[in-house]
This record gives C-alpha cells, sequence and structure tokens, in this order.
C-alpha cells in the first residue's frame, strides 16, 4: 500500500532527475502544463515531453521507494 | 511507496501513465480495466503513479497558467492596437505579436527555471554518491546553461525586430547605430546604452562563472542581467513601434 510521499522527500527525488527529465515533470505534473505546452517551452515534441514526463516518474518511483527509512525522518 | 519489482510488462506503462492523465479512450480503458483486474504489479505501479501525481500537484506552483498568459497578451493588444498599419510600417503587428509571443515564452520557463535554480539546498541533504547523484552534480550547470540558450535565443528575436523597427540604424547586438535618430528616438538611445551597460554586467558575469563555476552570486548577477536585458530590448522595440505610429500617422499622405 503506498504510503503519503512527503514534499521534501519528493523534492530531494526530483533533483536527482536527469535534467531532461526534471524538466519536463516539473512541467507537466508539477505546474499543470499539456504536452504540447512542454513541448513548446522546451523544445522538444509532444511525444518526446509525453516520454520525458512518463521516465520521470517511473524514475521517481524507484528512487523514492529505494530511500532509507532514516533519510526520510 | 511500495516496493518497486522489475518491471512488468512495458507494454502497460504508456497505458497507465495515460489513464493517469486522462488520455485514454474507452476501448483502452477497458482493456487496461481488465488487465488490471487481473495483475497485482500493474495495480501496484498505478497506485505509485497515482501517489506520485497527487504529491507532485501539492508542490510550490511557480508558472502561471498559460490560459492566464494568453488573457494577459490578449490584454495588450486591446490597450495598444496594432490594426491599420501604413505600407512602411506594416511589420508593426508582426512584431508586436512576435515580441509578446517571446516575452510569455520566456516568462514561463525562466520563471520556473529560474525559481527551481535558486532554491535552497534542502537541510540534511544525504545523497548517495551514485551516478544518479552525478547527474544531480550536472544538473545546475545543465539548467544555468538552459536559463541562457533561452534567454539567448529571447536575445536574437528581439534584436532581429529591433533592427527591423530601426532600419538597420541599430547595431545587431543592440547598440545605437551611427545614424542621428530622429525626433522622439531620444528615450530608444538612451534605452540602448543602458543594454550596452548591461552587456558590460553579463560579460564580466561570464567571466566571473568561468573563474569560479560554483559562484552563486556569479550566477545569479547572470540571470539578472540576461532578464534585464531582455527588459530593456522589449521597452526599447515598444518605443520604437510608438514613435514609428506617431511618426507613420504624421506622414501619412492625404488622399
Amino acid at each position: 500500500v503506498p504510503t503519503a510521499i512527503s514534499r521534501i522527500d519528493l523534492e530531494r527525488a526530483i533533483q536527482r532527475l536527469p535534467a531532461g527529465y526534471r524538466a519536463a515533470f516539473l512541467l507537466h505534473d508539477v505546474e499543470g502544463l499539456e504536452h504540447k505546452e512542454v513541448g513548446s517551452i522546451l523544445g522538444i515534441t509532444e511525444g518526446t515531453s509525453k516520454s520525458q514526463v512518463h521516465k520521470a516518474r517511473m524514475k521517481l518511483r524507484t528512487l523514492l521507494a529505494e530511500r532509507p527509512l532514516a533519510e526520510r525522518i | 511507496m511500495t516496493d518497486t519489482s522489475p518491471p512488468h510488462g512495458d507494454d502497460y506503462d504508456a497505458p497507465l501513465h495515460a489513464l493517469l492523465d486522462g488520455e485514454l479512450d474507452a476501448r483502452a480503458l477497458t482493456a487496461l480495466e481488465q488487465h488490471l483486474a487481473a495483475c497485482a504489479v500493474c495495480r501496484a505501479t498505478l497506485a505509485d503513479l497515482r501517489t506520485l501525481h497527487q504529491a507532485a500537484r501539492s508542490l510550490e506552483r511557480h508558472v502561471p497558467p498559460v490560459r492566464l498568459w494568453s488573457q494577459v497578451v490578449s490584454g495588450i493588444d486591446r490597450v495598444r492596437p496594432t490594426v491599420a498599419i501604413p505600407a512602411p510600417g506594416r511589420h508593426r503587428a508582426w512584431q508586436s505579436l512576435a515580441t509578446a509571443a517571446v516575452l510569455v515564452g520566456m516568462a514561463s520557463s525562466l520563471w520556473w527555471v529560474g525559481a527551481r535554480l535558486s532554491d535552497p539546498a534542502l537541510p540534511g541533504e544525504q545523497v548517495a554518491r551514485t551516478d544518479e547523484a552525478a547527474d544531480l552534480d550536472g544538473g545546475v550547470d545543465e539548467e544555468l546553461r538552459l536559463v541562457e540558450a533561452r534567454y539567448g535565443d529571447a536575445i536574437d528575436s528581439l534584436e532581429a525586430i529591433l533592427s527591423l523597427s530601426t532600419g538597420g540604424r541599430a547595431g545587431v547586438d543592440g547598440t545605437p547605430g551611427d545614424v542621428t535618430p530622429p525626433r522622439g528616438l531620444d528615450a530608444v538611445t538612451v534605452l540602448q546604452t543602458s543594454i550596452a551597460d548591461v552587456d558590460d554586467a553579463i560579460g564580466e558575469s561570464r567571466s566571473a562563472l568561468a573563474d569560479e563555476p560554483s559562484n552563486e552570486a556569479a550566477r545569479s548577477s547572470l540571470i539578472d542581467a540576461l532578464g534585464q536585458k531582455v527588459a530593456l530590448l522589449h521597452d526599447t522595440v515598444n518605443l520604437l513601434d510608438d514613435v514609428r505610429a506617431e511618426t507613420g500617422a504624421e506622414r501619412e499622405p492625404t488622399p
């Protein structure tokens, strides 16, 4: 069962993303822009934006899962 | 978060993300729901993605909604109508739109990137020194390059507009040309002198960063100076538009 994610945990994990993933994820999932808008801002295609966001989410999932409990406190 | 097992059925990754984003049509949704009913791994993945998505939406937002910017641009156009342009200044309409487009794009992307760059380090950061951490180390520099690249695009665009506005009188770098400006262009000259001062600041910041890449003050100074240059170029283009509108109206031949 997934637990709630703290803001600090998420911010830390986001900072560990490769820059391209991070930019697309922040603009789409945090700022709420459409993939078309993300593509326009970052100079990438809509499809690339989707791909970057998907990979960012999966990477974040892994990063958040691997953090030892001691680091979350 | 639940532990992540080895990837299960990568074929279902894209539909899971599409479901999260509300992009699945009815047929695809039905197919995915049937799969989810039988696949615990995908159910766990979806649950984690939903938790992540919810947490992401709770983070502080830095970019004004694009639709808000559209309204702002519309408002600018209402205040400064760009219709009925006489032949010599026919390009003013696209100049205004191009300037607005440059600035909207800049505002959206740089507001966010700048905010991220200026975020202080989180306390007690204990990131493991892995290859992924190397991504983090290079991230700030890469984002600075992104900021510079995007400011550079905006500056190039505005300078091109400015060059057209002055009929080539202004230098490509936005500095004043060698032709005495007509009446009303004194302020433009002042702005262009200010641009030259900002260029000096940009050069000094870049030199400082070259000597000491981790110099936060130089990094902030460079970003500020680039932003000032964009703003000054924008003001210059707007002022030239206004001057051209006035002189164009005076010169409009009587039919």
